[in-house]
């Protein structure tokens, strides 16, 4: 059998070619040229109609399909099991009538021998599928498709063949009862003290009236943090649950619909997700030992920094300062040490001592024990120097010793000099003023002296210097269990505002403020300014790619190990890709779902920096069972498309239905394909003949 | 030798402007500049031995016409303009001054004049009107931060009682200059035996006692700013003015 290719292209060139060879026939009169354009012309007809001879075989049987959605949502309802029987019962027919291969799905295609098939805990993809089987099958072929319809998109296959037919083998579900979570909005973070909302779409069939309770959880507290009552209908009803988040962090949260009698399944009544509980504003406690022109600016830019709720108390009277008026008529109020170290400490954030001494006040050791235990616990201290700071306000062997980052040293001193404090590593965000380079390194260098420090007695080894004079550090902070502390050994930062005056290129009250703002919110643990941590989001589906940002914030140009850890609990190393400086990526792609965490590791000689991430994945399965009910329609759609019909499970016969189709499809297949226009001759044939053409037309042989 | 390297330490030490201490500046400028050139001892004294302020003993000068006002200014928080006739200010030193309270200094004026309509009082409205142009002089009340930033005071008072009110321009949520038309610091001042010069009208010593501690709670809010109108000190306050009413 030949073959033609009409395309409009090819018969707009077959056209031309006609009428050159009438204009051939008219003006030459030479009986080989002629020819030879007659022969050439056949060649370039040949090429534009892709002439092939294919040979056909009369078929002894007709080609069967049988392609089996395995995915999730076969589970439900027997449907898998219902395919099972039909396969026992017809199968052993079935090839012997017909040429049969078998096919099982759900986000994937697979050959298989078995007639007995399993689900899998994926999702479907029903036209990604189609369209590879039908690439791979040689016509003619009759397809059934046995699925519930319930597909990851309301798309259509876009391969259709001429001798392919492919018919939807339905699952006609009358009783049908179910009530599934089918959409979950939220905001991934939240902020505390402030109202989050979580919108919940409910999908419900076969329980039209009927009152459910949607619950809001808490996993970590076990909390039921909001109930809603929801009327269903049949289709999708919305429902809003609210709460307020009170701690900080990421925490679990799940929603559950009551269990209804008969339902398909309960599996689809409850969804699991993460909210980021970030902080709303850092409160912050500022203790200062005497009044100062660093208190007044420090406290002016606390104050107008909206983030910022600040209570702050400084000692406006020492116990040995003289009194000339009675009490009524000072504007004092009593230090209240007790409600500061241990009523309302921990509601704070950040701890700011400012030349504040705990000696002068009878302030007892355990209550700086509470100080400590507040830092262990992820609150932020800073303490900034002057004469009753560090071991001249007598913090030597107390627990804030051991979480200062400097060393207290006997020898201390508080020395007055102007001095420009010099930046130990340009690269730290703390000093980070401008994104130029060499701007940051100018404004640095020029910056207003400094009047005073406190010559203490060096560091400790996990502390990081951030700005020095000579070898004394004068900013330095360093990490004590889940918090942070941060030492400033001088109280004349505040020079930085007014140096505004003498210098115009630079405005250094900015850089007042960007530094301040950088080390309050770093010790609040208000901004991330780790060294290193992994940005992903929190959920994936199963088969969807982990994308990872890796991010270091480290001077040295490390390259981070990443390091996944499957829900199985085995671990596989990621490749690591550099995207530019301090930016790294890595992926993955989970095909179990569960509980994925994610390790990022920097070494820099025997310091390790790491993060942890952990991700959830199983959402497929979740979106595949959203909606449980058998998608007639779309498979109704697959068949409008294929011009066939949606057959029944229940009522299926596979001969009947090829007997009704046969007449629309060829008997033979397509033992071999020759396709004239490809030999190489042909081509060569053309370019001799033209030549020759050319050459007897030239010199008019 | 040894005494000679330690008396010069002490002295560099006593000049160490601008660090976590008390500075007693004054500006001065073409003109009577400075009519009571020692009240500043008996104030700091005063707020040292009352306070936990530290204060250097010695009154920094800061002249107005200076080329080196802006270094000087940069290491002064707190700068007192007294004065009872024309305040000619540079029109470079206006611009400078501008600056130094925007960036977070505090100026001080007093007018001693004691008249309704002086020449300082004119050239100092001229001067704010030139410089702070978009900005507006307010007049405290009871409850300004002023009248408790340490003692609670009613009234405000000098040597004079002619205006119950002091006058500021705010800036960043902060008085940044005061202005006072009641010569408060005639009030510290003293003859060489230790005597008040002025007498205080109409009040006498009661009004002398609460124009000092007007003063020192000026210096105090140049200090600790609006600290006392955090939210934490008002049950106090309160229950302390209702006890003295």
């Amino acid at each position: 059998m030949i073959s033609l290719k009409f395309t409009f292209f090819s018969v707009f060139l077959i056209t031309i070619l006609f009428v050159l060879v009438l204009f051939v026939f008219v003006n030459v009169k030479n009986k080989f040229v002629r020819l030879a354009r007659i022969v050439l012309a056949v060649i370039l007809l040949v090429f534009l109609l892709n002439v092939r001879y294919k040979e056909l075989k009369k078929l002894d049987k007709v080609n069967v399909c049988l392609l089996v959605d395995t995915s999730y949502s076969m589970k439900f309802n027997n449907r898998i099991t219902k395919v099972n029987e039909f396969m026992q019962k017809n199968i052993t027919k079935l090839q012997q009538l017909y040429n049969l291969t078998l096919y099982s799905f759900d986000t994937e295609l697979y050959k298989t021998t078995m007639s007995s098939f399993v689900y899998t805990t994926a999702g479907t993809k029903i036209n990604d599928v189609i369209n590879k089987l039908l690439s791979e099958l040689k016509e003619p072929y009759f397809v059934f498709l046995f699925s519930d319809g319930i597909n990851y998109a309301e798309e259509l296959p876009s391969v259709k063949k001429e001798n392919l037919v492919v018919i939807p083998v339905v699952f006609n579900e009358k009783s049908f009862q179910d009530v599934s979570i089918y959409n979950v909005r939220f905001s991934k973070i939240g902020f505390k003290d402030i109202e989050h909302e979580i919108k919940v779409e409910l999908y419900s069939f076969g329980y039209p009236n009927r009152y459910c309770k949607v619950r809001l959880y808490n996993l970590s507290t076990n909390e039921v943090l909001h109930t809603s009552e929801v009327l269903l209908k049949d289709g999708v009803v919305e429902t809003t649950l609210k709460f307020v988040p009170k701690s900080i962090g990421k925490n679990k949260f799940k929603v559950e619909i009551t269990k209804l009698h008969n339902e398909v399944t309960y599996e689809n009544n409850s969804y699991i997700f993460d909210i980021e509980v970030k902080k709303n504003k850092i409160r912050v406690l500022y203790l200062c030992g005497q009044p100062s022109p660093e208190y007044f600016h420090l406290r002016s830019l606390l104050k107008n920094d909206p983030n910022i709720d600040l209570v702050s108390f400084v000692i406006l009277r020492n116990p040995e300062d003289i009194v000339i008026v009675p009490d009524e008529d000072l504007a004092l109020i009593p230090f209240p040490t007790y409600d500061i170290f241990v009523k309302e400490l921990f509601n704070y954030d950040l701890v700011i001592l400012e030349n504040f001494t705990y000696v002068r006040f009878g302030i007892p050791l355990h209550y700086l024990d509470n100080l400590k235990k507040f830092v262990l616990s992820g609150g932020g201290l800073i303490m900034i120097g002057g004469e009753n700071s560090f071991f001249l306000g007598g913090y030597k062997y107390t627990p804030i010793e051991d979480v200062l980052p400097v060393i207290l040293s006997e020898k201390e001193e508080w020395v007055y000099i102007d001095f420009r404090p010099e930046v130990v590593d340009y690269k730290s965000p703390f000093v980070k003023i401008f994104e130029d380079k060499k701007e940051n390194e100018n404004i640095w260098q020029t910056v207003p002296m400094l009047g005073n420090y406190q010559k203490v007695g060096g560091v400790k080894d996990d502390t990081i210097v951030v700005l020095k004079y000579k070898n004394f550090p004068i900013a330095c902070y360093s990490e004590k269990g889940k918090g942070r502390v941060f030492a400033l050994l001088t109280n004349t930062t505040w020079r930085w505002c007014l140096g505004n005056l003498f210098q115009e290129k630079y405005d250094y009250k900015n850089l007042y403020t960007k530094f301040w703002k950088k080390v309050i919110y770093f010790t609040s643990s208000a901004e991330e300014l780790k060294n290193i941590y992994i940005l992903a989001d929190d959920n994936y589906n199963t088969n969807q790619q982990v994308s990872l940002q890796i991010i270091s914030n480290l001077k040295e140009e490390v390259k981070p190990e990443v390091v996944v850890f499957h829900p199985d609990r085995t671990s596989k190393f990621l490749s690591v890709k550099k995207i530019s400086e301090g930016k790294f990526i890595a992926n993955f792609t989970p095909v179990v779902e569960g509980k994925y965490k994610i390790s990022a590791i920097a070494r820099v000689a025997k310091k390790v920096y790491t993060d942890e991430k952990e991700i959830y994945v199983g959402d497929t399965a979740i979106k595949e069972i959203a909606v449980l009910k058998p998608n007639l329609e779309y498979m109704q759609k697959l068949a409008e498309y294929y011009d066939s019909k949606t057959v029944d499970l229940e009522k299926l016969n596979i001969e009947s239905i090829i007997k009704e189709f046969k007449s629309k499809i060829s008997s033979s297949e397509v033992v071999s394909i020759f396709e004239v226009y490809r030999l190489p001759w042909f081509g060569i044939v053309f370019i001799i003949l033209f030549l020759l053409e050319i050459f007897v037309v030239r010199y008019k042989l | 030798m040894k005494k000679f390297i330690t008396l010069i330490l002490i002295f560099n030490c006593s000049f160490c402007f601008g660090t976590d201490k008390f500075v007693f500046a004054q500006l001065k400028y073409p003109g009577n500049w400075d009519p009571y050139p020692h009240v500043y001892l008996d104030v700091l004294d005063i707020l040292t031995l009352t306070t936990s302020v530290k204060a250097e003993k010695e009154r920094k000068i800061i002249d107005v016409t200076s080329d080196n006002l802006k270094q000087e200014l940069a290491k002064t928080p707190f700068v007192i303009i007294l004065g009872d006739s024309e305040v000619r200010i540079p029109s470079k030193s206006v611009k400078i001054l501008r600056d130094y309270v925007l960036n977070g200094g505090t100026i001080f004026i007093e007018d001693t004049s004691e008249l309704y309509f002086s020449k300082f009082d004119s050239s100092i409205r001229n001067f704010l009107k030139s410089a702070f142009a978009e900005y507006k002089l307010k007049k405290t009340t009871s409850d300004h931060v002023l009248m408790k930033s340490f003692y609670l005071i009613r009234n405000v008072t000098g040597r004079v009682a002619m205006f119950p009110y002091l006058e500021y321009i705010e800036h960043e949520n902060r008085p940044a200059i005061i202005y006072s038309r009641n010569n408060i610091l005639a009030c510290w001042a003293r003859d060489r035996f230790g005597k008040y010069i002025y007498n205080c009208v109409p009040l006498g010593e009661q009004q002398r006692f609460n124009s000092q501690k007007l003063f020192l709670n000026i210096i105090m809010y140049s200090l600790c700013g609006t600290y006392k109108m955090d939210k934490v000190h008002q049950p106090f306050i309160e229950q302390k003015l209702r006890y003295k009413k």
